[in-house]
């Protein structure tokens, strides 16, 4: 089992230093393909025009960081939606049946469940306040409200279709930022922080395992149930008609929760380039691997009796994590002064999971940045 | 488990009405923000490039130098000076040529006309002084610049470019600054800072 998990170990190495090389390699040649320049029109611009020009506001949208631009308050409401469908084990793909369990037409085994989640739907609202200390050094706090629901197929008589939903507020995380360069909008900005416990990880609802209310799989819960270590190393650059810039970010996990069990930690390496020459309207385009560790420990009210504890994948822990790359198309649109408006769609075109796993199948998220 | 099977959604058509929505939503939002802006170096390097066209320097027009071209210096490469790097590399044709150079020696400074000091070239500023009685145009983005000796000032206020010109500065130095930029420049009062 631990050999299993240093050879996975190393292949998720491999693969995140062959994105991480592919990324790099992306961006060298943007950089090569664009040429530098300064936008012509400023040319055609009179002297009088030129003392109208406006400057534009810096907010990459690549970043989940983004450093306040000498505003000593900064605000973002983002709202972000993903939908997971179609199962996989490892890269490869399962259909519905493959997963279910039909009593008498075939044998129950550790791979095939009786309950099999067909949808799972996540609504993330997130309330960010950030103040700005000095000109390095920003602290922020980010706040999520998180809903979600699953749609589940069974063959439990009664629940052959059947929803199960939960929400509240998640786990609010404390970020300190530090940026290297100075007032200079291009350079590296460090992120450091804490995530408290504060989404439930007690969340019920009624599910084929037993009359009422039980507690729901690990997938539905609010929190981690532990304390976080978010970090965040990224780099931008502004070469004019075009930005770019790449980030490493991480979430590792300190200790179990109460309920025995700790969710696994994250780590994933990011590269974008944002084409400037459009005034009203930055696109950018995103590339994006990530990996997640399964859970370690277990939640003993998930099982169920009997030869196979595990009623749906959703309940074994074993059945979480592994790694994906997701290519996002972004539009940044400066609505007035600071304030600017973020839209991002993003559609994994790799995945490999601990399976069976239902896998993403898209995200999109809107967020609104103004500040003064 | 035919039910299993048969559940679908149409998955294309949801992801293209989220695209054209998104699109839509950005073209609607910006109909009432259609003012050009640019960002702050890619301003302040337009202004460098256009000093050329509104100030004079002492030897034009005496007879004795025919200025053909305008060496514009830097002393580090920041992104003020790229912008302009970028700016005097796409002039074309140009009855003026304005030439980028990079500066890393201070007696090279002699060879130059107008030069530029970024935020990170306070070191420079004792060389204000000595440039300003050699005939070179000093511009900078520094607050202190006024203060420490400079001619130019390019400074941010709110969401655009002001420029502060030590006029007295200038005109001692033998430079001749057109009316019509004048009429657009604050004036850098000494007695007031």
């Amino acid at each position: 089992m631990k050999e299993q998990q240093s050879v996975n170990a190393k292949q998720t190495l491999h693969r995140l230093l062959l994105f991480n090389f592919v990324a790099t390699t992306m961006v060298v040649i943007s950089q090569n393909a664009f040429a530098q320049d300064v936008p012509a029109d400023l040319l055609d611009l009179s002297i009088e025009e030129l003392f109208e020009a406006n400057i534009r506001e810096e907010n990459p949208t690549g970043s989940g960081i983004s450093p306040l631009q000498g505003n000593k308050w900064r605000f973002a409401i983002q709202y972000q939606r993903s939908e997971f469908e179609g199962y996989f084990d490892g890269s490869d793909k399962l259909s519905l049946d493959e997963v279910s369990f039909i009593p008498g037409t075939e044998a129950r085994t550790a791979d095939n469940f009786p309950v099999v989640p067909a949808m799972i739907c996540q609504n993330v609202k997130a309330f960010t306040v950030a103040y700005e200390l000095n000109d390095r050094v920003s602290l922020q706090m980010v706040v999520p409200h998180v809903e979600q629901s699953t749609d589940h197929f069974s063959s439990v008589p009664g629940y052959e279709r059947f929803v199960i939903d939960s929400k509240g507020i998640g786990d609010v995380t404390l970020l300190g930022t530090y940026r290297l360069s100075g007032e200079s909008e291009d350079g590296w900005l460090l992120g450091l922080g804490v995530s408290l416990p504060t989404g439930s990880i007690d969340e019920e609802g009624d599910t084929p395992r037993a009359p009422g209310n039980q507690q729901l799989p690990y997938s539905m819960q609010l929190g981690s149930g532990t304390f976080d270590i978010p970090l965040n190393i990224a780099y931008s650059r502004n070469m004019g008609s075009y930005s770019w810039g790449a980030e490493l970010s991480g979430r590792f996990r300190l200790g179990e929760n109460d309920r025995n069990y700790s969710l696994g930690d994250r780590a994933s390496v990011s590269s974008w380039l944002r084409l400037n020459s459009i005034d009203w309207l930055r696109p950018s385009l995103r590339l994006r691997y990530e990996y997640s560790g399964d859970i370690s420990g277990i939640d003993d009210e998930l099982l169920v009796p009997g030869p196979f504890a595990f009623p749906a994948p959703v309940t074994n822990p074993t059945m979480y994590g592994g790694s994906q790359a997701t290519v996002s198309l972004g539009f940044a649109v400066p609505v007035h002064g600071a304030t600017q408006l973020n839209l991002e769609f993003g559609k994994p075109f790799y995945q490999s999971l601990n399976g069976p796993q239902v896998g993403e199948d898209y995200q999109f998220s809107a967020s609104l940045n103004f500040s003064f | 488990m035919t039910v299993l099977i048969s559940w679908t959604r149409p998955k294309n058509l949801k992801c293209a009405w989220m695209i054209l929505s998104c699109l839509i939503f950005s073209l609607v939002s910006n109909l009432s923000h259609a003012q050009a802006s640019f960002d702050e170096e890619d301003i302040k390097a337009a202004f460098l490039y256009n000093f050329a066209d509104f100030i004079s320097w002492p030897y034009d027009g005496s007879g004795s130098v025919n200025r053909s071209s305008l060496n514009y210096c830097v002393l580090s490469e920041a992104t003020v000076q790229r912008s302009l790097r970028s700016l005097l590399t796409q002039e074309e044709n140009a009855t003026l040529q304005r030439n980028y150079v990079f500066v890393s020696d201070r007696t090279e400074l002699e060879d130059c006309d107008l030069v530029f000091l970024g935020e990170g070239d306070s070191s420079y500023f004792d060389e204000l002084a000595a440039l300003a009685a050699s005939e070179v145009l000093t511009v900078g983005d520094h607050s202190e610049f006024l203060a420490e000796g400079g001619m130019i000032q390019l400074s941010r206020e709110q969401d655009r470019i002001q420029v502060i010109i030590n006029l007295d500065l200038v005109n001692q130095s033998g430079f001749q600054v057109s009316s019509q930029l004048l009429r657009l420049v604050n004036i850098y009062e000494l007695n007031a800072q």
